[in-house]
């Protein structure tokens, strides 16, 4: 916005520049402004982010610093095109009589002259307003041929009111351009021509602005034209576009527009968007060969016909489509942003360019036999019209009557009987008008007519000739002709009602509307009462509230977080409330990269400026300027991996730190990434709204459209859906627009299925797969999709269930239907490790056959008992501990003892045991000797006693250690940790499950690994067995990673003590 | 003071108890001065470890028993860091791959390597070649035996590796036909008895020749378990009585209580039960395996001929399964089950026939 409104005052410079230059009536000068400013705004409504347009601006305003510099280079450049002008006459000459006149008449006329048709000129729009109504000029063609001459000045005059518009010095050229009109409409015989000839000037200098909008080079061709015009094809146009800017004599302000102006352009046929109104007109129906011998090329983007439809049509009635413009083409079909190229190269071989709507006719009059060059003329009246279009203001455009256009087309046309050259000519240049107004972009158009040789385009160039001469009028046109189309498509680009989603056609409108949210108690209330006195809490300074505190207003928060799942109004809510309370939004969702630093630079900005959105409304004064803006953060839920890395931290600090509101939005509000945000938001929860709230507002909606569906139907939809107000209206915008679904019966039967597309968890889906209920109306896909719900928890949920299945069965022939549920299940497992094991991800179907379905049919009954979650997993994680544990004791014991690790299971561990623990349970305090002997031998740990404990105990028996006396067991850690034996292994991975005991003690682990410090050893403290433990460690002089440790932290220990 | 089985463990080749003439043909191997790659098999018990350190001692003198524990560190080929725990000497080094699961292929190749290309540095009057063992060979992955086959050819002038398994059907051919296998066969009871004997005498105590032959039945023909149940005797109870009570590994008594279970009532509630019961025997660290056969052979035991063939088909496939799947209870409950199925079915009809 902000961007909006700086270049609105810079570009203002340039004009009065160039105003006080060329000093000019006081009206021009205030039209200048008045239209500069549209434009400018026109321009970046239109492109999102035009960035390089405004550079241009902005450079074009320091420009208009160096006027007198830019002024020096325009009076040069004048004089170089006259120069082209006279060069032109000389090529003339071998033109036909009818131009060559025309040509000479240019050259004869004075200054003086031009001054004169000057003056006649604004008088004319003295009288007419800026939109002179076309029903004048059309009287004024009917009356009299001087009135005719009239009108071509009166055409001629908007054009000159543009040239006005830009640039002082295009009055000083265009006065030519029109003098040219005066002293035709002299010369009685040729006033048709030159009627054309006029209109000839006019489109040209429509197309060069068109042309210019999009490379920029068409001028520069123009230009070279006059020299050497036969060197111009459109081989690369971007290189031709480089060299235009740099060869051609342009002062650098114009460079820069141009830039601009091409960028955009190509900009818009990026985003060249499908047929606006695809499905609103029919194909006619013709007859089979009615287009026989007609070869077409379709170019640009059809109205309301995808291309593929066209050329369907086209072949079906018997003509052909060409990818290319040949000769054999007969038939140009033209749609909005069509092909420059394609439209000069059809120009050049005379094709005939139609648009669809002249198409369509085509068709019809050719299946009537009628003949082709009736449908020509047919087909001309919107051409006419849209020609005149560009004569008026762009908000008149749509009032004008196509029929009175018709009208004046066609009395121009009886009266050009004689002159059906240049009837011809007028035509093929009101073709090119039409396409401009459709926004084509002609880029070499000119440049080909220019190396024909035929009449026609010969004529053609004689007028561009004088175009050239008005190059800078041309220029500067352009500039606004770049704003106009696109001022003009913002219209048609409206949405009609019938074409849009119900989801945006029924949308709330305002807060009463939102379904489900109209108690005080309702969030949409809350919502409001917390951003209404948002500002004056933030003077309050409220405490932080108790979190299980009801009735909170949120007063504390600084940002409301609204949670729920999708389709119960959430973003709606935001928008409707903040628009009654009057708030600007500014929204950030998903779409948009939320970074830290992007967060921080973006949004931060954003919430410390004030909004100048009003004025974009057109609001002046005070209320213009307002601070009153909400951020809202949609999706934050969605705030994750790379892009937005950081993004929520960045997030939480704005919060504390905000100026203004900040509205976020999530689907779930208990997920991990939500747990930091919560605490600084304000929590407002979205239920779904209930069935009958939905149902109520779509049975309305459902009367509006005029289908009929059931209430019960209804009611089975909306809950199928999940009470998501939005996929409901999709769901039933769907039903509405299938005609087979007229009936209920059908009806129900639709929503039936849809409530299979709900998902569930592995509970329900491990019941339904036992469930003899269940079986009977589903399909063997549908029991295989119960395996797909969680497919790597379900075969652990049948496996775990199975046997609380009651089979309907016999009760003899209960086991054999376990037994093969079991052995399916065991295949299944077969399965799956060759699925997990070679990635063979093609076998789940296979699995889910095993493991779920086939255990399901043998089983097929009801479930007795509660569904149990699969223990399997809790035992796996128990049994891998115990293999840890035998691992470690067996690495321990490795150099004492063979044998491999299943040993130690299967008979060490009892033993060791027995050997540790007998004599301190027979000999109590005197065994703790032997029983350390034991573990010395085999080099275990004090840990690895407990490991082996826990090994060897098996259920049903009793922990031997718990016989032992506690004063036994103490006495024994003690000693344990006095003699402090050498181990063969560093017992780093003890130390670490130590750590999880007291990390304080680590230090002193590491310490206690020197040899030196035994006599501070000894000393501490005897009754504290953790930290004798360290000590005995100390002694084990082969500890690697200690050795490097030691100097330090022996000191470190010293110090200590 | 460690237990009689480490403790009395031979260390010379000549002095085992069982298996002489194949000590002595050891012996003569390793006196001519070199001998190719070993794989030396056996059941577990069998003093498969006990032998081949008596060769290494053969080989290189008392020096090769002066053990110590490193541990390796490797990186994977995903930069996974794993470490591995190895006993060395100078002379020989010992792992045992399985130790680090699927990643064994990586510590092969490494640790085979780095010993294998470095030579010994004094090599006179010793041997010119180190020893590499490796434990539990047959439990290696695929992958890592067929990273072992070509290490062993290229590296056979420094290295001579010894393998370790206790059955050969899972090592790969290809490494089977690089080695000299050696089976070394349990020891018989006898072999067992006299054993227990000669470690008595050593401790000073006489043991009733038919107390050792009762606890050399009760070990299976493990001479480790032997031992160690024969120490645990003493501990019990001194001196022995020939008609003392022999403890039983808790293992095996659990496994016949399960059986035990089987047999008395078939229903689905009760296989939740014995599931139970399976879950906990795997949580030990009970192979699954043995769990199939120490139920096969207690489930058996009432069934009549034609019914002990069908169930011991079913649990060899099973366990069939069970080696190609991931989740062994899955494939002991599925046994279990069927064996349910076939009993239940047989007792009724037995029934059926006596009324």
């Amino acid at each position: 916005m902000s961007r909006d409104i700086r270049s609105f005052f810079k570009v203002k410079k340039p004009d009065d520049g160039d105003s006080d230059i060329i000093p000019e009536s006081p009206q021009v000068q205030i039209k200048n402004k008045a239209k500069r400013s549209r434009r400018k705004r026109a321009l970046s409504d239109d492109s999102d982010e035009s960035s390089p347009k405004e550079k241009v601006q902005k450079k074009s305003c320091e420009k208009g610093l160096n006027i007198k510099k830019d002024k020096s280079l325009k009076t040069t450049l004048k004089e170089v095109k006259t120069a082209d002008l006279f060069g032109n006459g000389m090529i003339k000459r071998s033109e036909p009589l009818v131009k060559k006149t025309k040509a000479t008449e240019i050259g004869i006329h004075s200054d003086n002259e031009f001054e004169m048709s000057l003056l006649e000129l604004d008088e004319i729009e003295e009288q007419n307003s800026v939109n002179c109504s076309t029903k004048k000029e059309m009287a004024n063609v009917s009356v009299t041929d001087k009135v005719v001459t009239k009108e071509i000045q009166k055409n001629n005059s908007p054009s000159k009111s543009n040239t006005h518009s830009v640039s002082s010095k295009e009055e000083h050229l265009l006065p030519k351009n029109e003098k040219t009109n005066v002293t035709n409409s002299k010369d009685a015989k040729e006033k048709n021509a030159i009627n054309g000839s006029c209109l000839d000037i006019k489109t040209e200098n429509n197309d060069i602005k068109e042309d210019a909008k999009k490379t920029d080079f068409s001028e520069f061709i123009e230009n070279q034209n006059s020299t050497g015009p036969k060197e111009n094809t459109p081989k690369s146009k971007k290189r031709k576009l480089d060299k235009s800017l740099n060869e051609s004599v342009l002062t650098d302000e114009e460079k820069y527009e141009r830039r601009s102006m091409s960028a955009a352009l190509y900009k818009n046929y990026l985003n060249r968007s499908g047929p606006k109104h695809l499905g609103a007109k029919k194909l006619p129906q013709g007859s089979p060969d009615c287009l026989k011998d007609c070869a077409f090329v379709l170019t640009g983007v059809l109205d309301s016909f995808e291309k593929e439809e066209i050329s369907n049509a086209i072949t079906n009635f018997g003509g052909c489509v060409k990818s290319s413009v040949t000769k054999k083409v007969t038939h140009l079909l033209t749609g909005e942003d069509a092909g420059p190229a394609k439209m000069a190269k059809a120009q050049e071989l005379g094709i005939k360019i139609i648009n669809e709507d002249e198409f369509l006719q085509m068709i019809i009059d050719l299946s009537n036999n009628t003949q082709k060059s009736k449908v020509n003329e047919v087909s001309e009246p919107p051409k006419k019209h849209s020609k005149k279009n560009y004569t008026k203001s762009p908000t008149d455009r749509k009032k004008s009557p196509k029929a009175k256009s018709s009208k004046v087309n066609n009395q121009a046309e009886c009266k050009k009987d004689g002159y059906s050259k240049q009837i011809d000519l007028s035509k093929s240049v009101i073709k090119t008008e039409n396409t401009i107004d459709s926004k084509l972009e002609s880029k070499s158009n000119l440049d080909k007519k220019a190396s024909t040789e035929n009449n026609k385009s010969e004529v053609q160039q004689e007028i561009k000739k004088e175009v050239t001469v008005n190059d800078k009028a041309v220029e500067d046109e352009v500039a606004d002709k770049l704003v106009k189309p696109e001022i003009c498509s913002g219209v048609p680009k409206a949405q009609t009602p019938s074409s849009m989603l119900w989801v945006d056609k029924y949308k709330p409108q305002n807060v009463k509307q939102i379904i489900g949210q109209h108690g005080a108690a309702s969030n949409v209330k809350k919502l409001s009462d917390w951003l209404t006195k948002w500002y004056a809490n933030r003077k309050a300074k409220l405490p932080k509230p108790n979190p299980w505190a009801k009735n909170d207003d949120g007063g504390y928060y600084k940002a409301a977080l609204l949670s729920g799942p999708p389709g119960v109004g959430k973003t709606t809510t935001v928008a409707l409330v903040c628009k009654e309370l009057g708030f600007d939004v500014v929204e950030f969702n998903a779409s948009d990269t939320r970074n830290k630093a992007l967060i921080k630079e973006q949004i931060g900005e954003l919430l410390t400026t004030t909004s100048l959105s009003a004025y974009a409304r057109g609001d002046t004064g005070k209320q213009a300027v307002t601070k009153k803006h909400v951020l809202v953060m949609d999706e934050v839920d969605g705030m994750a991996g790379n892009e937005d890395r950081g993004g929520l931290q960045e997030l939480i600090g704005l919060i504390k730190s905000t100026s203004v509101p900040i509205i976020c939005m999530c689907n779930d509000r208990n997920s991990q990434k939500m747990r930091s945000l919560v605490n600084y938001c304000y929590d407002l929860r979205f239920s779904r709204p209930r069935v009958d709230q939905i149902k109520s507002a779509m049975m309305s909606i459902c009367f509006k459209e005029g289908i009929k569906i059931p209430p019960d139907v209804l009611t089975q939809l909306i809950t199928a859906a999940g009470q998501d107000v939005r996929q409901t209206l999709h769901l039933m915008a769907i039903w509405a627009a299938d005609p087979k679904l007229a009936d209920a019966e059908r009806l129900r039967k639709e929503a039936k299925n849809i409530k299979k597309d709900i998902k569930l968890g592995p509970w329900e889906a491990v019941r339904k797969v036992f469930s003899a209920e269940e079986h009977k109306n589903m399909s063997i896909n549908d029991k295989s999709d119960l395996f797909f719900y969680d497919y790597s928890l379900a075969p652990l949920f049948v496996q775990e269930n199975y046997l609380q299945v009651v089979p309907h069965c016999p009760k003899d022939k209960v086991l054999e239907r376990v037994s093969m549920a079991a052995d399916s299940i065991s295949l299944g497992d077969l399965v799956e490790a060759r699925i997990r094991g070679s990635q063979s991800w093609h076998l789940l179907p296979v699995q889910a056959m095993y493991s779920s379905v086939i255990p399901g049919h043998a089983m097929a009954g009801h479930v007795a008992g509660q569904i149990q979650f699969p223990g399997w997993l809790g035992k796996n994680s128990r049994a891998s501990k115990m293999q840890r544990l035998g691992q470690e004791i067996h690495a321990h014991t490795r150099l004492s003892t063979s044998g491999s690790k299943s040993s130690i299971f299967l008979d060490y561990c009892t033993h060791l045991r027995d050997a540790v623990v007998t004599p301190m349970l027979k000999d109590k305090a005197d065994g703790i000797l032997q029983s350390l002997d034991v573990l010395e031998s085999y080099h275990l740990l004090r840990e690895d006693l407990d490991s082996l404990i826990e090994l060897s105990l098996w259920p049903g028996q009793r922990n031997p250690m718990i016989l032992i006396e506690s004063k036994v067991k103490a006495a024994m850690t003690r000693a344990y940790n006095k003699r402090a034996s050498a181990l063969p292994y560093a017992p780093g991975d003890v130390r670490r499950a130590r750590a999880r005991y007291d990390d304080a003690l680590d230090n002193a682990l590491d310490d206690a690994l020197d040899g030196d410090d035994v006599a501070t050893d000894e000393q501490p403290d005897d009754s504290d067995p953790e930290a004798d433990a360290l000590i005995k460690k100390k002694k084990t002089k082969d500890d690697k990673p200690s050795t490097k440790e030691k100097p330090s932290t022996s000191k470190e220990k010293t110090k200590k003590k | 003071m460690s237990l009689w089985v480490d403790k009395h463990r031979p260390k010379d080749l000549m002095k085992l108890d069982f298996h002489k003439d194949q000590a002595l043909r050891l012996k003569n191997l390793v006196q001519q001065s070199d001998f190719p790659h070993l794989l030396v098999y056996g059941p577990s018990g069998a003093g498969k470890k006990t032998r081949i350190m008596c060769l290494l001692r053969e080989l290189y003198g008392s020096g090769a028993e002066r053990l110590r524990q490193e541990t390796m560190h490797f990186t994977t080929p995903s930069n996974k860091k794993i470490e591995i725990m190895t006993v060395s000497s100078n002379y020989h080094i010992e792992v045992n791959p399985t130790d680090v699961g699927i990643h064994d292929r990586v510590v092969i190749m490494d640790l085979v390597k780095n010993v294998a290309q470095t030579h010994q540095i004094d090599s006179s009057g010793q041997r010119e070649f180190k020893v590499v063992i490796l434990n539990e060979v047959d439990d290696l992955t695929k992958d890592a035996q067929h990273a072992l086959r070509r290490t062993m050819e290229k590296y056979v002038a420094t290295c001579r590796l010894i393998l370790i398994a206790n059955s050969i059907s899972r090592v790969i051919p290809a490494i089977r036909s690089r080695c000299l296998t050696i089976r070394i066969p349990a020891p018989t009871e006898n072999e067992i008895a006299s054993v227990l004997h000669t470690v008595c005498k050593k401790e000073g105590l006489s043991l009733p020749s038919e107390l050792a032959m009762r606890i050399a039945k009760c070990a299976d023909r493990n001479l480790r378990r032997a031992l160690l149940m024969c120490e645990a005797c003493k501990v019990q109870k001194y001196p022995f009585t020939s008609d003392q009570k022999v403890p039983e590994p808790d293992w095996q008594q659990f496994i016949r209580e399960t059986a035990s279970m089987i047999l008395t009532e078939q229903s689905p509630k009760k296989l939740g039960e014995v599931r139970q019961k399976l879950y906990e025997l795997i949580i030990h660290g009970i192979p699954p395996d043995m769990i199939f056969s120490g139920l096969l052979c207690e489930l058996v035991r009432n069934c009549d001929m034609s019914m002990k063939c069908q169930v011991a088909s079913h649990a060899a496939e099973y366990e069939h399964r069970m080696r190609l799947g991931n989740k062994a209870i899955f494939h002991l409950e599925a046994f279990v089950a069927k064996f349910m199925a076939i009993y239940k079915k047989f007792v009724e009809e037995s029934l059926g026939d006596a009324f």
